[in-house]
């Protein structure tokens, strides 16, 4: 084996050469290393020795294991020490090694890997590998891992190093270089706990990044996602707060609370909102604590405070500012809900007055101005009554109207001037099938001592009354029931009011006191009653009309209206009048005697006879029963009763019914007298009685002559 | 004789003590034509206005009428004028009444 040497000035300039290097190239692959390190392979060349040229690599122990030598401890030794080495070791066993030659081929790193890692334990990796590489080799990272506290171990020595610093910048100076036998550990997040359970790693994040030391940043109260935070250089409260998902809807953000350098201060994120001063934002060091607050665990006042209560989308406290009015403070509170009652909306001012807003009236333009809200002051929204609700004493008795009776919900109803009659009816479910709207009765208030005002709703429907009445908060309204049927009459008369009943009387069918209204007519209540019966006397229905100045009585004829249907001949009845239908067979007794017929002498019914201009004699006399047997019929008087003088005429009913002249017919009109003649009134019994009496006369007369 | 002679003479004048009323007329006077001028000219115009409906729009009035008519003719056929007066001022205001109920006049 022969050795090759070279001219010293070559030698000297590929020096120069490769000391150069660094400059131009990649510092792991130009800088040939100065000593062999473990993990590094070296090529062993011998010429004829086929066995011995191989690579051989070198072992923890730092040592290469050769055939029949055994282990040659390289590692440390520059690459001629090392060949040196080698061939004094093979000098043992072989000779002629004068051609032996070591060389490195190859560059790895053995290091360890423990910790939160997938796969920890030994990794190879390449001479130049970083941390990362090595933590990929070892499976990478899993759920739980610490970033920031990665340590590094090197012999007795360990260092703690950021590798989420790393991560964010991609600065490999903030890694550690490795070495062989280095041992990264890789510690678990103070979050995990010391069980050991399958846990998602995004939960665990979301309770913050910091360890714990004391320069993490606790954020905690009313955000989303409280924890423990890793402090960063310039981070500000807002950051925090992000980092913590932001406030909760509940967070009072006026009166967030930071505590940093161990002095407490109030941090007013709606001001900083409101203004974007970045110099109200406090400057946060290590260790600090940001706690939000409970909105409504506050209780807060001040000199600038207004209180929106009740149905309001936020009630609470406000900051009131000069200027704001009551729309702005409304509408800081989210404004009134769907329930709220916003006509009955109450400025309580700080002196103790009330002030009543009328909101929807004010939107129409009506309500003026709105009231000036001052500091101290409280805006009440009330709940909108709800009229199915049991708890109607909400609505206060100035407010309230009272509905009674037959309405389909009576109750006592929330008022506004706005309002009609009709709108209440409607808002009751309007009025029953049996209520008689003809006799709403209203009263203005309970102690009302007046005779309550009567409305008849049927004819405002009607179009013949043109005006509601006027209502206001604290009337009484009264819907009154119509009987359910006449037949019913009995039980309920006690309950109607004389003005709305009717009376009838006589030959009908159920005589009684009837429900009336100014709606119904004549025939209703006839028919009411059941009509006439059979012995009625239709032409002489009378009515007492008990209204009005004097009294009144209507003589109705009945009978006529229903031979020629002429509505106009009946009389306009009102509740309170009296209808009387006489009975025909008693009628003599009560007619006057200017409307009957005196039928007297030898009839077979004498009496008074109701004559009417339709009848004649004979009528007349048929309903008397017709002359009797003694009846003087040639000498039938009629007395004629005339405006000025009276008259009497003579009938031969015995010559009429010979020759049937109608021209010797005597007129009789009611109020006349007609009188029948017995048979003692004849010219001839007259003469025979005479004649008789004469006899005895003449007989004596003639005695004495003789005499 | 002679005697005898008076006492059938005053015997013969006690039915001339009996004094009866003359005789009556009128009392089915609407049989007949209409005997008075005036009552015929107010006939007349009843009889225009049931023509023109009267019978349809004063039903009442018109049934009235009829029996004002028969009223008016028997006193007048009667001779019981006054009361055909009041008859006639009477039947004038019916045709009146029914003048006005009938549309169109």
């Amino acid at each position: 084996m022969t050795r090759l040497t070279l001219p010293r000035f070559v030698f000297a300039a590929l020096l120069a050469v490769m000391a150069l290097l660094p400059v131009f190239s990649a510092p792991a692959l130009a800088a040939p290393p100065a000593n062999l390190r473990i993990g590094d392979t070296v090529a062993l060349r011998v010429p004829g020795e086929q066995a011995l040229s191989a690579d051989f690599k070198i072992d923890r122990q730092g040592q290469i294991i050769l055939p029949e030598i055994g282990a040659v401890v390289v590692a440390g030794l520059a690459l001629p020490e090392a060949e040196k080495r080698v061939r004094d070791a093979l000098a043992r066993v072989y000779r002629d090694l004068d051609r032996l030659s070591l060389s490195l081929k190859d560059r790895r790193l053995l290091v360890t890997v423990l910790g939160y890692v997938k796969n920890p334990g030994p990794v190879e990796i390449p001479g130049d590998a970083t941390i990362q590489l090595a933590i990929t080799a070892a499976g990478g990272l899993t759920q739980g891992a610490q970033l920031d506290r990665f340590r590094l171990r090197r012999g007795e020595t360990e260092t703690t190093f950021d590798y989420k610093k790393y991560l964010d910048s991609g600065d490999h100076a903030l890694l550690p270089a490795l070495e062989p036998l280095d041992t990264i550990f890789v510690p678990a997040s103070p979050r995990t706990g010391n069980v050991q359970i399958d846990f998602d790693g995004r939960t665990l994040s979301e309770a913050g990044d910091g360890g714990e030391d004391r320069s993490s940043i606790k954020v905690f109260g009313e955000v989303n996602k409280p924890g423990i935070f890793a402090h960063k250089p310039g981070s500000t409260a807002i950051d925090l707060i992000m980092r913590a998902g932001g406030v909760t809807r509940y967070a009072s953000v006026e009166q967030i609370r930071i505590i940093t350098k161990g002095q407490p201060s109030i941090f007013n994120l709606q001001t900083f909102l409101d203004s974007g001063k970045t110099s109200l934002l406090p400057e946060l060091t290590e260790g600090a604590t940001i706690f939000v607050p409970k909105q409504l665990e506050e209780i807060r006042s001040g000199k600038n405070t207004v209180y929106v209560m009740g149905e309001v989308a936020k009630p609470g406290a406000f900051d009131s500012k000069p200027g704001a009015g009551f729309i702005d403070i409304l509408a800081n509170s989210g404004g009134p809900t769907r329930f709220a009652d916003t006509r009955q909306i109450r400025l309580i001012k700080a002196d103790g007055s009330v002030v009543l807003v009328d909101l929807p009236l004010f939107t129409e333009g009506k309500g003026g101005k709105l009231p000036e809200v001052s500091s101290g002051d409280a805006i009440f929204v009330p709940e909108k009554t709800d009229t199915k609700e049991p708890s109607w004493l909400k609505v206060a008795p100035d407010r309230a109207v009272k509905l009674m009776g037959a309405v389909t919900r009576p109750g006592r109803y929330e008022w506004s001037d706005e309002m009609s009659l009709l709108d209440l009816l409607a808002q009751a479910g309007g009025p029953t099938q049996k209520s008689d709207m003809a006799r709403i009765q209203i009263r203005a208030s309970e102690t009302d001592k007046g005779k309550p005002v009567l409305f008849d709703l049927t004819a405002y429907l009607n179009g013949q009354v043109a005006t509601l009445p006027k209502l206001r908060a604290g009337a009484v309204i009264m819907v009154p029931d119509l009987p359910s049927s006449p037949v019913d009459m009995k039980g309920q008369w006690v309950q109607q009011a004389p003005e709305a009943s009717i009376y009838i009387m006589g030959q009908v069918g159920s005589p009684g006191r009837y429900a009336f209204n100014t709606q119904m007519g004549f025939l209703d209540i006839i028919a009411a009653a059941n009509g006439p019966t059979g012995s009625a006397d239709l032409r002489n229905v009378r009515v007492s009309h008990r209204h009005g100045k004097g009294s009144r009585v209507s003589r109705v004829n009945l009978a006529r209206y229903f031979e020629t249907g002429d509505d106009k001949l009946l009389p306009r009845v009102k509740p309170g009048d009296v209808i009387f239908i006489p009975d025909r067979n008693r009628e003599w007794l009560d007619s006057p005697k200017e409307s009957t017929v005196r039928v007297i002498g030898a009839v077979g019914k004498p009496g008074r006879y109701r004559f009417t201009d339709d009848m004649t004699l004979l009528d007349l006399l048929a309903e008397a029963g017709g002359p009797t047997d003694n009846a003087l019929q040639s000498k039938i008087v009629v007395i004629n009763i005339s405006q000025q003088a009276e008259g009497a005429r003579l009938f031969d009913l015995v010559t009429f019914a010979k020759t049937g002249n109608i021209e010797k017919l005597p007129v009789v009109r009611a109020g006349d007298t007609v009188y029948v003649p017995n048979t003692s009134q004849s010219d001839w019994k007259i003469f025979m009685d005479g004649f008789r009496d004469v006899i005895p006369i003449v007989s004596i007369i003639a005695l004495i002559g003789a005499l | 004789m002679k005697r005898f002679a008076l006492l059938l003479a005053l015997t013969g004048a006690l039915p001339a003590c009996a004094t009866w009323p003359e005789e009556g007329k009128g009392g089915f006077a609407e049989r007949r034509a209409v005997a008075d001028p005036v009552l015929e000219t107010l006939a007349d115009r009843f009889e225009h206005q049931r023509q023109r409906g009267a019978e349809r729009f004063a039903a009442g009035l018109t049934d009235e009428a009829k029996t004002a008519f028969v009223r008016a003719q028997r006193n007048h056929s009667a001779g019981i004028l006054d009361d055909f007066a009041v008859d006639l001022a009477h039947l004038q205001m019916l045709l009146d009444r029914i003048e006005r109920q009938i549309p169109g006049r």
